[in-house]
């Protein structure tokens, strides 16, 4: 499974999970079954007005990911995920790893 | 002279004020552009001689045509459109859109993404007894005042002559929308601690407009004194002051406008009007 993580650093497994959603520093594709990162990207869109969390949702799916960690995302992301039918597990602090462990242990 | 009757938050008195403006000319418009809520027809009392519905192109896309291509939801420049060709899915946001038309300029294929219309509102119109009265009424559920207020504005408003608008109560877009064309903006705000914060918030829109302003004070029992040491320290007039009194209040709820109901207020405000436009 491929989890999809906006964090606020590029800093590896230890990257820190950004408070917002749609505007994250950078996004990070995580495989959950062998604990690595598949890819970490720039967030080109964290700048734009409103519909970021879209755009952002619309990456994700795209990607392949079928869970998203990190901050609750906005209702209309939220409706992207659900056509998507990817998992959203909320987590507002910590880092990768915290997350990935929290989100194994639940 | 356009002017524009704006508050901090709904239930100040701008509705009671601003139709008495208007009734105490000889001729002026008056343009109900609080759209969630149109309430001056209470004390304008009009006559309405037609009603429109307010329609606005939106896309619709046809999956079937659709190749998934995202041309349009990259050129939206409001992002109310997600394509996702993994899943050949197209996500429509309505409440992002700003019916631009940009989508359907993009799309590639034939039929794949049409323009349809949308009804957001209403627009009615008539006259009261000093000339035309005009009022929008979104409908429920319908996330912006901008489109119906920008339409009226366009449509209807006549620059020769004098126009009262009511505008929304608050600080979001379709306040701004309704004051960009005015000459002069009135502030009626309460000499109340809240009253006061969000005075200071329309202030800022204002200013940021960079429009003519004066305040009008309304259950003025005299002790106005912290709205007012604000006032002077932005430079901002106090222009009029309706007072606290509970024969107005009756009134007020029974939908008899201030003009009738103070008397020799309507000179009062004539005046003002006099002053504004004298600048
Ligand atoms: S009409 Fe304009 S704002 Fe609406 S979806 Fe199309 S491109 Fe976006
Ligand atoms: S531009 Fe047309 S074909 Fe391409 S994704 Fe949009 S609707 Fe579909």
């Amino acid at each position: 499974m491929k989890a999809f993580i906006a964090i606020s650093e590029d800093n590896g497994t230890e990257s820190k999970i950004d408070t917002r959603f749609g505007r994250g520093n950078y996004f990070m594709v995580y495989d959950m079954e062998n604990d690595s990162i598949i890819n970490v990207e720039e967030n080109r869109f964290k700048n734009e007005g409103h519909g970021v969390g879209i755009k952002t949702a619309g990456i994700a799916v795209e990607k392949g990911c079928t869970l998203v960690i990190g901050a609750q995302p906005g209702p209309k992301a939220e409706q992207v995920f659900k056509e998507g039918s990817v998992e959203i597990f909320v987590i507002t602090d910590g880092t990768v790893n915290d997350a990935v462990r929290k989100y194994k242990e639940k | 002279m356009k002017i524009a009757v704006i508050s901090g938050k709904g239930g100040t008195g701008k509705t009671y004020f601003s139709t008495s403006l208007a009734m105490s000319l000889e001729e002026a418009d008056f343009f109900d552009l609080d759209v969630e809520e149109p309430n001056g027809y209470i004390f304008i009392k009009p006559v309405i001689s037609d009603e429109v519905q307010y329609i606005l192109p939106v896309p619709e896309i046809d999956e079937d045509r659709c190749t998934f291509c995202n041309k349009c939801a990259e050129s939206c420049a409001y992002n109310a459109l997600s394509i996702l060709p993994q899943l050949q899915k197209a996500l429509f946001f309505p409440e992002l859109c700003h019916s631009c038309g940009v989508c359907s300029f993009v799309c590639p294929v034939d039929e794949a993404l049409i323009e349809v219309d949308k009804d957001i509102g209403v627009i009615r119109r008539g006259k009261f007894s000093r000339g035309n009265f005009i009022e929008g009424k979104l409908n429920i559920g319908e996330p912006s005042g901008v489109p119906l207020i920008s339409g009226i504005m366009k449509d209807h408003l006549n620059t020769e002559r004098t126009v009262i608008i009511d505008s929304p109560p608050g600080t979001s877009c379709p306040v701004v929308e309704s004051i960009k064309k005015a000459d002069y903006v009135i502030i009626v705000t309460e000499p109340t601690p809240f009253g006061l914060s969000d005075m200071k918030l329309v202030i800022e829109i204002v200013k940021d407009l960079g429009k003519r302003t004066g305040v009008v004070i309304n259950k003025d029992r005299g002790d106005s004194k912290d709205t007012e040491e604000f006032l002077r320290k932005c430079g901002i007039p106090v222009i009029f002051r309706i007072p606290y009194s509970l024969e107005i209040q009756k009134s007020y709820s029974k939908g008899i406008p201030l003009i009738d109901t103070v008397p020799g207020i309507g000179k009062k405000l004539k005046r003002l009007y006099e002053d504004i436009s004298n600048g």
